[in-house]
């Protein structure tokens, strides 16, 4: 038992610094703003998977690593990540039944409340003004979702993780 | 998902503060260490212990890029090799000649100055710095160095490449440093009209083909295609850099400023290195008499108030 704790911690840490890396990797000018919030999407589905394992604690100190990385204000991708992995757990029961399609869909909303708060920090400290490539990352992220579960959940599967 | 089984069902009563409870704790947190990071400041300790723990996951990142560039060079063709070698030859042969001239061109503005009894001016130091290929922020333009403490790099250095100024340093950790280029939104670079010494300020405007200058009067002395230079004024830069010029004036008779933009000099973001800046530590406070061209006079009455004006 504990050496499967063990193979999972491993397996969410590292999914969660693959996420950070993605976070930050180089894309072509024209899809800068189509970058999918990987980070988030990852702690959501970790949340999801093991709701009383990794809920809140992790999402923010992942989110308080990316604001360091990005170079942004301390707290700011953790305050949207809390929240974001907040309503997930609160739907937890809910959005882990739901088909994959109603799944995406419920994400995307989360996503594009977590965006909103990372605009609303950006629009207090820098002054963001609001314009179509902001709802880019949302579309992005219902996208990326069911690849994100696909692989995760092959990844536990294959690994002999069992919720 | 797996459907849901025994362990990740709800307990029967719940230990600790309940899930609201956390998150309303967690976010204040976050919202508390906003406002000390953003009004205050007073992070920074904290900021180095992750960053130095974050720096791996740039290098990372960077890697491919580089290990790319390896490759590149590694199998490209001899002829072009040779070909490049040459080009560059001439190059440096074309360099070295007008360098001679400017030994004799410094020698005598020395002499001149030492004549009018103006400090001297002094050298700058310079280093070059690898630019992360890292995407920081789509919304605002900052990139990662790898050269930080370690290299001697501080908080407010400059920083140039080939044809102009980049930016300036914002942020150093022990490994590397975090720069904001000119073309930021909330940047600001103290520039003068090379060929007249009209003093103003260029902001970014999140592009980084143009910035603004939108503090010249309709009747200032400006066309397409002036140089804009860096003035030295606020100490930010050191003086007399290429910054931008002028691509396009537009003077509108019922408001008090004309629009004017420029495309900076710089391949903003184009450049894989950029030039750390170390002024002469006895460097004097540059005033309008160390400008390169022209006398201080020359900057005309309506210029506006230069540097702090906004």
């Amino acid at each position: 038992m504990s050496a499967r704790a063990g193979h999972r911690t491993w397996l969410v840490l590292l999914s969660l610094l693959v996420a950070l890396s993605l976070e930050v990797t180089v894309l072509p000018a024209e899809l800068a703003a189509w970058r999918p919030p990987w980070l988030a999407l990852t702690a959501i589905y970790w949340a999801l998977a093991h709701p009383r394992r990794y809920g809140l604690a992790l999402a923010w100190i992942a989110g308080l690593v990316l604001d360091v990385l990005k170079g942004g204000v301390l707290g700011q991708h953790a305050l949207a990540m809390t929240v974001a992995t907040w309503i997930a757990l609160h739907f937890h029961l809910r959005l882990r039944v739901f088909p994959i399609w109603q799944q995406t869909t419920a994400i995307g909303v989360l996503i594009a409340i977590h965006q909103f708060l990372v605009f609303w920090v950006d629009g207090v400290t820098v002054g963001a003004e609001l314009s179509w490539q902001r709802a880019t990352p949302t579309l992005a992220a219902m996208i990326a979702w069911p690849l994100l579960v696909v692989l995760l959940d092959r990844l536990r599967m294959q690994l002999g993780m069992r919720t | 998902m797996n459907p849901l089984s025994q362990n990740d069902n709800k307990p029967l009563f719940e230990r600790g503060p309940s899930l609201g409870t956390r998150t309303v704790l967690l976010a204040v947190l976050s919202v508390a260490l906003m406002l000390l990071d953003y009004q205050q400041g007073h992070l920074e300790t904290a900021r180095r212990a992750l960053s130095v723990a974050v720096y791996p996951i740039r290098v990372l990142v960077d890697m491919p890029s580089t290990t790319f560039g390896w490759t590149r060079e590694y199998l490209s063709e001899r002829n072009r090799l040779v070909a490049e070698n040459r080009e560059l030859r001439t190059e440096s042969l074309r360099q070295r000649a007008r360098l001679q001239q400017m030994a004799a061109l410094e020698a005598e503005n020395e002499r001149l100055r030492a004549l009018m009894d103006s400090p001297a001016r002094l050298a700058n130091r310079v280093q070059v710095a690898e630019i992360l290929a890292v995407d920081l922020d789509p919304y605002r333009h900052r990139i990662a160095l790898n050269r930080g403490e370690q290299a001697g790099v501080y908080t407010g250095q400059a920083l140039l490449d080939a044809d102009g100024i980049v930016g300036q340093v914002i942020r150093v950790n022990p490994l590397g440093a975090e720069a904001i280029l000119i073309s930021d939104p909330s940047h600001a670079t103290p520039v003068e009209l090379n060929r007249n010494g009209l003093r103003t300020v260029a902001l970014g405007l999140g592009d980084v083909t143009r910035i603004d200058l939108p503090f010249l009067p309709n009747s200032a002395d400006i066309r397409v295609g002036d140089l804009l230079v860096s003035s030295g004024l606020g100490d930010a830069f050191p003086a007399g850099y290429p910054v931008a010029r002028v691509t396009r004036v537009e003077r509108r008779p019922g408001e008090p400023f004309a629009r004017v933009e420029a495309e900076p000099t710089a391949a903003l973001n184009r450049t894989r290195e950029v030039l750390l800046v170390w002024e002469g530590v006895e460097a004097p406070l540059p005033g309008p008499e160390l400008t390169p061209d022209g006398p201080a006079e020359a900057s005309p009455d309506d210029a506006p108030p230069a540097g702090e004006s906004q």
